[in-house]
């Protein structure tokens, strides 16, 4: 009886099904892959072993790396990196509040439909008339009126699917086209962003310079304030899950770690104004009253050390991205009494300008995330939560807010887990794209980050080796955050 | 299903056929030959020029097609390694010696001989940008000076007396001072007329006697006082004496004008002087009521003017670079020059048509007579650019600019900028000659001939001519008198 | 919901959240309506702080097309993305049949080897990949833009996905009837995996469609340029044309809309089932 007979012909017929593929896959994955981790160790340059010169690779070890590592400018481009990266727990938020706003049952209006219906139609004829017979003022508004009511009727008529396309709509055409689109826009002086702000900027100019300059650190003061009571809200429920018992000690602490980050990092960015030091000592004060004072006592029962920090850090990380960004309006808010001296404000130069140039990229990466595949996922988590939860948490009195912290919220985390892990890698590889059609990584590498920086050494200088050494550097990286993210962040996991 | 795949995989075939029958490469009869290049009005007339000629003198047929979006330094070095470079590859500053250095370009001392385009033709001064020490790899298809049109009428409209044809830096910015405020008094801030559209850094520097390399080309040289004096002079003249435009300035322009070349701006009296050279004439003719003169870049102590060379090359991959001689032949022949000289599109290779009458005195342009002649006298302050075969040129470049342009806009101070911009140079030097055993033995033989240099210069006595790489030291160095030809 | 609300609550709360939405849907296509209407000025009004056209200059399309290749760009984007997305299909699909129908030895491990690959940033093996093709002389050719692309290991993993949620019952009907292999994978699988197929097929022709990174290495001559590239290459030729651009812009954006309007259902299930990819 021969044994291998069948196994060697199921094989045969499962590689062959898989041929095709597999002999691609070799071809353009595999193969390249492993050349390229290889190269990363050697010193290949095209200009020097190609085709017309007879000079052989050689191995050079770790010196890709080295020189990596010590480049001045490695870095900057990192550090650009992780600040656009900063803008991934904004996104997330946004997508799934837009996914919260696309599965509430909207229903059209009963009774009154077919006036509504009417109405809305008549006010549309009208309103393109008046446009097309060349209303001189008020153009853009009437434009405005005329999009909101056609979006309306559309949404009463077509329901969530009508909406859901219009949020998709940026995400799905993302490219080249809508960088462009995007670059247009930012244009200083024929954009129309900088169009709808200059009015505004000339009223605050105009405002300001009938104030006195103390408003300046008053305003201040007061995003400072702001801020701060965000992380009050925070570190009072990293106090309160404590006490309940969810959450470990280990986690405690690393929350609490990560909860000064603002401070170090606006001290670094903002060069230690007065402003960053009342950061650090609200930030300091909030955490040892709410959650330093909590820990003293023992909690309602004693769980592992890393229990419950998945859930709060996604928050925390949410809530610190929010208070840099009060701060540095109570940054530029100080400074507006002496900018609306001199008469001559102006909104920003955005892609021109050093430091607006990222957070433009910041604010149009924005528009094409909130609308993403991560809020389909969303979508597709929330109406799987089972009605029954929602009926139990309202016997027991909760409103809406509870309802979503006590049952939405932990019911999304392994749908919130993924698409951070998905975020975080897609963050370290990318802005390739956005930096070659809009700024070529300019102004001064503000918006160079490292798959750029890739790309500029291996494909302008041909120094290969070296590209392939950084790229694999880049690889490690994220593997080193998905691997946290899996150890620490996977609630299933802890739980 | 399968019925599906199948017509969808049939359709593909189809397209697939329609692709490939469409493409003009296949629809052509005779060998087609890419020169990658910047294209202009003036060189497609060259082209049509060359077809002609060759059907004059009976050599082979074949076409020449212009290629420009391949045209920038990294994408011509990139492809011609990757073995698909063009067949004629324009070559501008040391491009000449990086593309040799890869292998990529024909020794074309044979065809020269062959074909009657050898150094000998042409201008000794524009020699390094296409040769690579003894060895031949191109041909200039013309050079041109950089200096400055001024508009005469704007002048006199603002009543500011015309400077002279060389001017110190102290000079300049008094006239520039004094026209911006006379043609400003009264306009509206953002109609802001300007005095020049920029000021070459690299002139303006040289101007005080110093160079980006060292003499041997070795080493960078930007962290020091002269550096740093153009960084502060040049943001005292846009900032603070609004004499040359910003970048925002620009760009209010670019939003309310149709075409916002800096010469058309020039042409609708933005700006009093335009940086440019013969080349700029080909557009500025079309305006014949702009009164002209022609000035050199100001200087502090020492005058120079930029002398800029286009090379042409054949690449070693072509599969026709026989053919490809024929072009580099025609620049030597007389419809090549005597229409170079007509068009006015730069200043020929072959240097006896540059004193031709038609050139120094056009007929149908009278105006430009002045200007002619006084480039012509500008000829003899020209420099080449300098360039080190020890660091890439784009990389060069990025790195100066990023820093120069951060220093300007206030994010480092002009020190530290330029002891930046240095250091980096000089790391990107470091990691070019480790890399490669040949270029590590140049360099230390070169570096040695800089201490040579350096020594001999703190004893006070004269240095041996041929120890200078870095053109611009081997010109200074001659008009100091610090120097001997032995 | 819960309990059943008062018919005026219903209606109240129902138009509130038209208003939120409708407004947030405002916001998120404003820049497309002022792509659109950019696309239609003439020059000289781009600038303007009217968003609305004096005249609709329907011309602008046309030109368009005589400034640049437009059509060639377009015919290279969609030559190339149809040619991938057909041999990414099929080549996957056989695999995933391969992967989760039969069984042969090592079976599971060559399955974790696609799997481990999935992560990897696309930036590794573009240079390997670019030099590879220098060697088949495939650099500046179409096929060397459609090759790389077409046998990924996402496709795979996605069908396999989808089918193993076939039940195993329709294998064994089939060959209980005396049906080989390929019978079952013609007849019985692929039908059943229609809807992974569509959303393979649509995800991988828009992620083709939009790729850029590979093109732009990879393409010399003019005539071979996709659009993405051929934007850019728009961009930095005739910058100052932005009513073009944006004309430009907008037919490229055509497609995916389009796309989408159809194929909504589809390519949504593809998400949820597949993860995220592009």
């Amino acid at each position: 009886m021969r044994i291998k007979h069948p196994t060697f012909r199921r094989l045969v017929t499962g590689l062959s099904f898989l041929g095709p593929s597999i002999i691609g896959f070799m071809a353009f994955t595999m193969i390249p892959l492993v050349l390229s981790f290889i190269l990363a160790f050697t010193n290949w340059d095209v200009r020097r072993h190609n085709m017309f010169r007879t000079e052989q690779i050689e191995f050079i070890g770790w010196d890709n790396f080295e020189r990596m590592f010590s480049h001045p400018a490695f870095w900057q481009y990192l550090s650009n990196t992780l600040f656009f990266m900063l803008g991934i727990p904004v996104a997330i938020i946004g997508s799934l509040v837009a996914a919260l706003l696309l599965t509430k049952e909207l229903n059209g209006p009963s009774g009154l439909r077919r006036i509504h219906f009417i109405a809305m139609g008549v006010l549309m004829i009208s309103l393109a008339v008046l446009l097309f017979t060349g209303f001189d003022f008020g153009n853009m508004l009437l434009l405005i009126v005329l999009l909101f009511a056609g979006i309306l009727l559309a949404g009463l008529v077509g329901k969530a699917t009508v909406y859901r396309t219009m949020f998709y709509a940026p995400h799905f055409t993302a490219g080249v086209a809508t960088f462009l689109l995007w670059k247009k826009m930012y244009n200083p002086h024929t954009g129309p962003v900088n169009a709808a702000l200059r009015p505004v900027v000339s009223t605050i100019q105009d405002v300001f310079q009938t104030l006195p300059p103390a408003i300046g650190p008053i305003l201040g003061v007061l995003g400072v304030a702001l801020g701060l009571t965000l992380m009050a809200f925070l570190f009072r429920r990293i106090g309160q899950a404590w006490t309940d018992g969810d959450l470990g000690r280990g986690a405690l602490i690393g929350l609490s770690f990560i909860s000064l980050l603002p401070a170090y990092l606006g001290w670094r960015w903002m060069e230690g104004s007065w402003l960053v030091i009342l950061v650090l000592l609200g930030n300091l004060g909030l955490l040892l009253f709410f959650v330093v004072r909590r820990s003293l006592q023992p909690p309602f029962r004693q769980v592992a050390p890393s229990v419950g920090f998945a859930n709060l850090v996604l928050p925390l990380t949410g809530g610190i991205v929010g208070q840099l960004i009060f701060i540095g309006l109570a940054m530029v808010a100080v400074q507006l009494p002496a900018m609306a001296a001199t008469g001559e404000m102006a909104p920003p130069d955005w892609l021109a300008n050093f430091y607006w140039a990222k957070p433009a990229i910041m604010i149009m990466a924005f528009w094409a995330a909130v609308g993403s595949n991560n809020m389909i996922l969303y979508i597709a988590g929330i109406t799987n939560i089972p009605q029954e939860l929602y009926e139990a948490s309202e016997i027991d009195g909760a409103n809406a807010w509870q309802k979503f912290w006590n049952v939405t919220w932990p019911q999304l985390a392994p749908v919130t887990f993924f698409i951070v892990v998905m975020s975080v890698i897609h963050g370290l590889q990318g802005g390739f794209e956005m930096a070659r059609a809009m700024t070529q990584g300019g102004p001064a590498g503000a918006t160079t980050t490292l798959s750029y920086f890739v790309f500029i050494e291996g494909f302008e200088s041909g120094r290969l080796g070296y590209a392939s050494a950084v790229v694999w550097a880049l690889f490690a990286m994220v593997m080193f955050v998905t691997l946290l993210n899996f150890k620490f962040g996977n609630r299933h996991v802890n739980d | 299903m399968k019925y599906a795949l199948l017509s969808i995989f049939i359709a593909l075939c189809i397209a697939t056929a329609i692709d490939h029958s469409t493409r003009s490469n296949v629809q052509s009869e005779v060998p087609i030959l890419y020169w990658v290049t910047n294209i202009s009005s003036a060189r497609v007339k060259q082209v049509e020029l060359f077809h002609e000629w060759i059907k004059e003198r009976g050599y082979p047929e074949f076409e020449v097609r212009l290629d420009s979006t391949n045209s920038d330094a990294s994408k011509k070095l990139i492809q011609g390694v990757s073995g698909v470079g063009a067949d004629i590859i324009s070559m501008v500053r040391d491009e000449a010696w990086l593309f040799h250095a890869t292998g990529m370009l024909e020794d074309l001392r044979p065809l020269a001989k062959k074909h009657g385009f050898t150094l000998d033709q042409t201008w000794g001064v524009a020699a390094h940008s296409f040769m690579v020490g003894r060895e031949q790899v191109g041909f200039p298809r013309s050079m041109s000076l950089q200096t400055y049109f001024l508009n005469v009428r704007l002048f006199e409209k603002y009543g500011v007396p015309l400077p002279s044809l060389r001017w110190t830096v102290g000079e300049f910015e008094k006239t520039a001072q004094a026209f911006v405020a006379a043609a400003n008094q009264g306009r509206d801030p953002r109609d802001r007329i300007f005095f020049c559209d920029i000021v070459n850094v690299a002139t303006l520097r040289r101007g005080m006697g110093r160079s980006v390399m060292n003499e041997t080309m070795t080493r960078c040289t930007l962290d020091n006082p002269e550096s740093i004096r153009v960084i502060k002079l040049i943001h005292k003249w846009t900032y603070e004496d609004r004499i040359i435009p910003t970048q925002a300035d620009l760009d209010f322009f670019a939003g309310s004008d149709t075409n916002t070349s800096r010469i058309q701006l020039f042409i609708r009296d933005r700006y009093a002087l335009l940086t440019g050279g013969r080349y700029s004439l080909v557009q500025l003719r079309e305006h014949s009521e702009l009164k002209m003169e022609v000035r050199m870049t100001p200087y502090e102590s020492f005058p120079n003017t930029l002398l800029g060379t286009g090379s042409v090359g054949i690449y070693k991959n072509s599969k026709h670079k026989e053919l490809a001689a024929y072009l580099l032949e025609f620049f030597t022949s007389e419809t090549y020059n005597m229409s170079v000289v007509r068009t006015a599109d730069a200043i020929p290779p072959i240097p006896s048509y540059s004193s031709t009458e038609e050139y120094l005195h056009p007929a149908d342009h009278p105006l430009e007579w002045q200007i002619h002649q006084e480039t012509s006298d500008l000829m003899a302050y020209a420099v080449a650019p300098e360039a080190s075969p020890f660091i890439l040129p784009t990389s060069f470049n990025r790195i100066e600019s990023e820093y120069r342009l951060a220093a300007l806009a206030g994010i480092y101070t002009p020190e530290e900028g330029m002891a930046r911009a240095e250091d980096f140079v000089n790391r990107e030097i470091e990691q070019t000659i480790s890399a490669d055993p040949q270029l590590r033995a140049k360099y230390d033989k070169l570096l040695k001939q800089q201490e040579l240099i350096e020594r001999l210069r703190a004893e006070g006595k004269k240095v041996p001519a041929h120890l200078i790489t870095n053109p611009f030291y081997q010109r200074y160095y001659r008009e100091r008198g610090w120097s001997t030809d032995t | 919901m819960s309990a059943k609300p008062t018919l005026s609550t219903t209606r109240k709360s129902g138009m509130r959240y038209h208003i939120l939405l409708a407004t947030l849907g405002l916001i998120m296509i404003l820049p497309f309506v002022w792509m659109v209407l950019t696309g239609l000025k003439p020059l000289s009004e781009v600038a303007s702080e009217d968003w609305i056209p004096t005249v609709f200059r329907w011309e602008n399309y046309q030109e368009v097309f005589s400034v640049i290749p437009f059509a060639r760009f377009y015919w290279n984007s969609l030559f190339v993305a149809a040619w991938v997305t057909f041999l990414q299909v099929i080549t996957s699909s056989l695999a995933a049949f391969s992967f989760s129908r039969l069984q042969w030895p090592g079976r599971d491990k060559v399955f974790l080897l696609y799997l481990s690959t999935l992560m990897l940033p696309g930036l590794v093996v573009v240079i390997t990949n670019y030099q590879i093709m220098i060697q088949l002389g495939l650099v500046d050719t179409l096929t060397g833009l459609i090759l790389p692309s077409a046998f990924t290991a996402f496709g795979t993993f996605l069908l396999r996905q989808f089918m193993l949620s076939i039940p195993a019952s329709f294998d064994e009907a089939a060959e209980m009837d005396g049906a080989s292999k390929w019978r079952i994978y013609i007849d019985v699988i692929l039908p059943l995996s229609r809807p992974g197929l569509i959303a393979l097929t649509i995800f991988t022709f828009i992620g083709n469609y939009q790729s850029f990174f590979w093109p732009l290495v990879m393409l010399r001559d003019q005539e071979k340029y996709t659009l993405p590239v051929g934007l850019l290459f728009f961009d930095s030729e005739v910058g100052q044309s932005t009513h073009l651009l944006m004309a430009a812009v907008t037919m490229s954006v055509l497609p995916m809309i389009i796309l989408f309007m159809f194929m909504q259902k589809f390519l949504i299930s593809g998400i949820q089932l597949g993860g995220v990819k592009g």
